[in-house]
């Protein structure tokens, strides 16, 4: 059945491959690998798991939790060396067993200058 | 305060505030500062001044909505030589307060990707247009005179039937104003329908059929005042990321607060769920009817409330699937050309009604537990428990979509437990202005602005007077629906169609066997305009380059009925054009005569003579605002173009219509200063919660409530039964096919894959499946997999322990992937009353690739 509209399934088959539209190509072009990423993260957890949470996230590289008192509320900032490192730290964050959400708060590059 | 002295410690005697401070240090007391302050943790005066005192004065930095979901945060833009440089959460938005989700963090790119179409392109044979051609840029005049020429030939051969257009919640309110003009007054087609037809119509219909009036009462501060919320088959935490940060917020710091998450799979939601439930699918229909009927039989009806605001209704049944009328589901349902009947019926019809709905059938019916489903119902019960129900596309993309909202409805006001703080059903939406374009301007096939209808012909008086336009410009026949579309331009009735702001193709339902053969057939011309060349555009004959969100001035409104505006701030690259653009310049191609018959300009003689454009937009409404008017810190590229401030004079034709009528909206220039107001805006205060006297003041006085949307202030109780899907699993197609989103990319990803770290986060989609599933199947995570109806099939891989936990029997595919494009599997089954496709139910086999 698939195979019924060539002419179409040729075209979006097209979207994929190098021309006008080059999607995975381009998209997957270089990382900004500046060195000196800054961000915060307010992050949302059960206050009950804190005690296991907390050890967890400041064993993560670059990882500092600055506020862990309020009840739910977890702020703290992650130095990385790039965009993809920074990413992929808070995936880790995000998977951690008792924390809701993790929200990034602010994000700036120290070479840049720019937040 | 401990919080505050942490800081304190932590940037000051640890980080040397006092001794010389590294740029380092400086960056990470920024960034600290802002997370405190959006947490809402007080922040330390010396942070603060260092936050100030490395704030980048170079960078010019505005306000504007985010781009993307219904949520509606506003972000502050920051620009830098014509580029845009940077965004953050603004502090000052009451939505948001500072936050941003992943999406909204990397807004930034979204205008960068480096395939960005710059130039008009027209499929061209020898340098001619042919419809086999390649794409072939050209100038703006020969796409046009083309465009025109093909809209022409069709107009004049089969009328105005023949032409259409695919419009879009994410138009800025302007551009679908616009749009609609020029359809319904201009070519005197309703054949113009937005892709909110997909996400949002059976909320517009349930809203309608219950209160006669569109969009919720309640607002966003409901979150921080409900006792329990209950999430009907809506994964916020991925959808609605800093709305659920809210709901988070509250229920992590209030021990009584419950919530409660249905779904037909675990999600990211299951992990703040008291109450998690994974039912069966199509069986919320049942659970709902459960409630209603627990309510009633534990003696916890708000009779008062009952007695004086609701009527009870018996709605028709057996209503089909919205299928084309050959088909044998829709030949077998007996109210097929009626499923939007009912008769009125007592309290006690009602009650029995529902008593067939018992605790041990629906738990059989829909798995879920009896403990959970009592659970469940006490939140609505119990008359001190303020619960906010929130829903999206699991509720609206259903055969019985209207139906399933009617339900929710029932439960809230058999408690009366409606249009207060913490009480609130809540519908929640999917694009930027779903609510503030498709649905407030009423681009849908049978409406008009102010949730008024095409068939009305009071309605189709006021848009014609409103416009300047003769008695009878309007047609009186609703046009044809979005699923509609693409039957018949496969079926050949429609040959001219324009789409705008969105990508059809990858997102309407059974892609080969309507999309495809309808976008590829010869007697039809696609335009397609987009920023981006999405599988849509290339199913397209005519490319238009487009300029988007902040490359020219515009206005959204969110699922709160807030209205918020933006700035053009910067221009659009090459020879991009905003939509509102190109609608108005098209216009000038078309001289009255070339598309009215005599009689009906005979009406107004005035007009002979001039252009669709002279008419609609040099109507002495719309021309009204001087270039003068326009800001001088912003350019403004349309206005210059057509000389008048045309934002600001299509904005305040259109307001015309809602104020003194319950839709009102604030002056134009108010919504460039403040962070959005939720209409009706009156005297220059917005309406946090409607139908409640003293909070909103269209309830006349002594009423208390006032469903003013229906004549006699009444909203109406449904009965309506559970009736199964349109296709289930048997032996061969053995599994359930749920589709939807991922957090880190928004609908059909043609913004976000584009944007690299959101493209790196999430590549692929993938086949969610449940291990035991996969093992019966001699599969494993990674192995790849073909998924197949009986309308076609992709290849995916096969995820087994990410983040969504199907049950056995149900696999979920999110549909942001181009590269494979599950609705070729999907079925364009509709929800007969909002014409809405069930994206979350089909057969399907999984099979070793």
């Amino acid at each position: 059945m698939a195979g019924r509209y060539t002419e179409g399934d040729k075209m979006i088959q097209k979207s994929r491959d190098p021309g006008l539209t080059t999607r995975r190509g381009l998209l997957t072009g270089a990382f900004n690998t500046d060195t000196g990423h800054i961000a915060s993260l307010y992050v949302q957890a059960w206050s009950e798991k804190n005690p296991t949470i907390v050890p967890q996230l400041t064993a993560l590289p670059g990882v500092e939790v600055h506020v862990t008192e309020t009840p739910g509320k977890l702020i703290m900032t992650v130095e990385a060396n790039s965009d993809s490192e920074l990413l992929s730290t808070i995936t880790k964050i995000e998977k951690t067993d008792g924390v809701i959400s993790v929200s990034l708060v602010y994000h700036q590059i120290e070479d840049d200058g720019d937040a | 305060m401990r919080d505050t002295k942490n800081i304190e410690k932590d940037l000051g005697q640890k980080k040397g505030l006092n001794k010389g401070l590294s740029r380092r240090d400086y960056m990470k007391a920024n960034a600290l500062v802002a997370a405190a302050a959006a947490a809402g943790v007080s922040a330390p005066a010396a942070a603060s001044s260092l936050a100030t005192s490395t704030t980048n004065t170079r960078m010019k930095w505005s306000k504007a909505p985010c781009r993307f979901c219904g949520t509606g945060c506003s972000v502050m833009v920051a620009t830098k030589n014509e580029r845009v440089v940077a965004t953050h959460g603004d502090i000052l938005a009451e939505v948001n307060r500072g936050l941003n989700c992943v999406k909204g963090y990397f807004l930034s790119k979204i205008m960068y990707g480096k395939d960005r179409l710059t130039q008009p392109l027209l499929r061209m044979t020898d340098g001619a247009y042919s419809k086999t051609g390649e794409f072939t840029p050209v100038s703006w005049d020969q796409a046009f005179d083309v465009m025109a020429e093909k809209f022409k030939a069709a107009l004049k051969k089969n009328g105005p039937t023949s032409v259409g257009m695919f419009g879009s919640g994410q138009w800025t309110v302007w551009e679908g104003y616009a749009a609609s003009k020029l359809m319904k007054a201009g070519f005197r087609s309703n054949n113009i329908d937005p892709n909110a037809r997909h996400c949002m119509a059976s909320a517009v219909g349930g809203f309608m059929r219950t209160f006669g009036i569109d969009e919720p009462m309640g607002c966003y501060d409901d979150f921080e005042a409900a006792d329990a919320f209950v999430l009907w088959g809506s994964n916020m935490a991925e959808m609605h990321p800093i709305l659920w940060t809210r709901l988070t917020d509250r229920r992590l710091s209030h021990k009584h607060v419950k919530v409660a998450v249905l779904s037909t799979y675990k999600h990211r939601s299951f992990d703040l769920a008291d109450i998690p439930m994974v039912f069966t699918p199509q069986t919320d229909l049942a659970i709902l009817n459960f409630i209603a009927k627990y309510i009633i039989e534990t003696g916890r009806v708000n009779k008062d409330f009952v007695k004086d605001h609701t009527n009870f209704r018996r709605g028709n049944t057996d209503i089909g699937y919205g299928l084309r009328p050959d088909h044998p589901l829709q030949k077998k349902a007996k109210n097929a050309k009626k499923a939007g009947g009912s008769t009125e019926i007592t309290f006690e019809e009602y009650a029995a009604f529902v008593a067939d709905y018992d605790v041990d059938t629906v738990s059989e019916l829909s798995g879920v537990s009896k403990d959970d489903l009592i659970a469940l119902a006490e939140l609505y019960a119990k008359p001190d428990t303020r619960v906010m129900s929130l829903w999206t596309m699991g509720v609206n993309q259903h055969t019985r979509g209207v139906w399933c909202n009617n339900l929710l409805y029932n439960i809230h006001l058999l408690t009366g437990k409606i249009s207060e703080p913490g009480n609130s059903p809540f519908s929640l939406t999917g694009q930027p202005s779903a609510c503030g374009t498709a649905r407030e301007v009423g681009t849908f096939s049978h409406r008009l602005p102010a949730d008024m209808v095409v068939k009305n012909p009071k309605h189709r008086a006021i848009a014609e007077d409103i416009w300047k336009l003769p008695d009878g410009t309007i047609p009186e026949k609703p046009g044809y629906h979005a699923v509609q579309h693409n039957r018949m331009l496969r079926d050949g009735k429609l040959n001219a169609y324009w789409v705008q702001v969105n990508n059809n193709v990858q997102a309407a339902a059974n892609l080969n066997e309507e999309t495809l053969p309808g976008y590829r057939n010869p007697d039809a011309f696609i335009v397609v305009s987009d920023a981006y060349p999405t599988v849509t555009a290339e199913a397209a004959d005519l490319i238009l380059p487009t300029a988007m969100w902040v490359e020219k001035e515009g206005a959204y409104g969110n699922a709160e009925r807030r209205t918020q505006f933006w700035h053009e701030l910067v221009p659009a690259p090459g020879e991009s054009k905003s939509d509102l653009w190109q609608l108005v310049e098209f216009s000038k191609r078309f001289k009255v005569e070339e598309v009215w018959p005599e009689e009906l300009l005979a009406k107004m003689p005035e007009h002979r003579g001039k252009t669709l454009y002279d008419i609609l937009y040099r109507n002495g409404n719309v021309d009204r605002y001087p270039l003068s008017e326009t800001h001088h810190d912003y350019d403004n590229h349309e206005s210059k173009d057509f000389g008048f401030y045309i934002q600001k004079g299509l904005f305040e034709e259109y307001a015309q219509f809602g104020r003194g009528h319950a839709h009102d909206l604030a002056d134009f220039d108010t919504y460039h200063k403040e962070r959005g107001l939720r209409w009706p805006v009156v005297d220059g205060k917005e309406t946090k919660w409607r139908f409640r006297e003293d909070l909103d003041p269209y309830v006349e006085s002594g009423k208390g409530i006032q469903f003013y949307g229906h004549k006699d202030g009444r909203a109406n109780i449904f009965a309506l039964p559970y009736e199964p899907p349109a296709e289930s699993p048997d032996a061969e197609y053995d599994m359930w096919l749920c589709t939807g989103r991922v957090l880190e990319h928004w609908h059909s990803g043609s913004m976000t894959q584009r944007v690299p770290e959101l493209y790196k986060a999430y590549p692929d989609a993938k086949v969610y499946m449940h291990p035991d599933d996969a093992d019966a199947r001699g599969l494993r995570r990674g192995s790849e997999v073909r998924v197949v109806s009986r309308r076609g099939e992709i290849n995916s891989r096969v995820e087994t322990r990410g983040r969504n936990r199907p049950p056995k029997g149900l696999v979920f595919v999110p549909w942001f992937d181009a590269s494979q494009l599950i609705n070729k599997v999907t079925l364009d089954a509709t929800d007969p009353l909002s014409k809405q496709t069930d994206y979350k139910k089909c057969a399907v086999k999984i099979i070793p690739a």
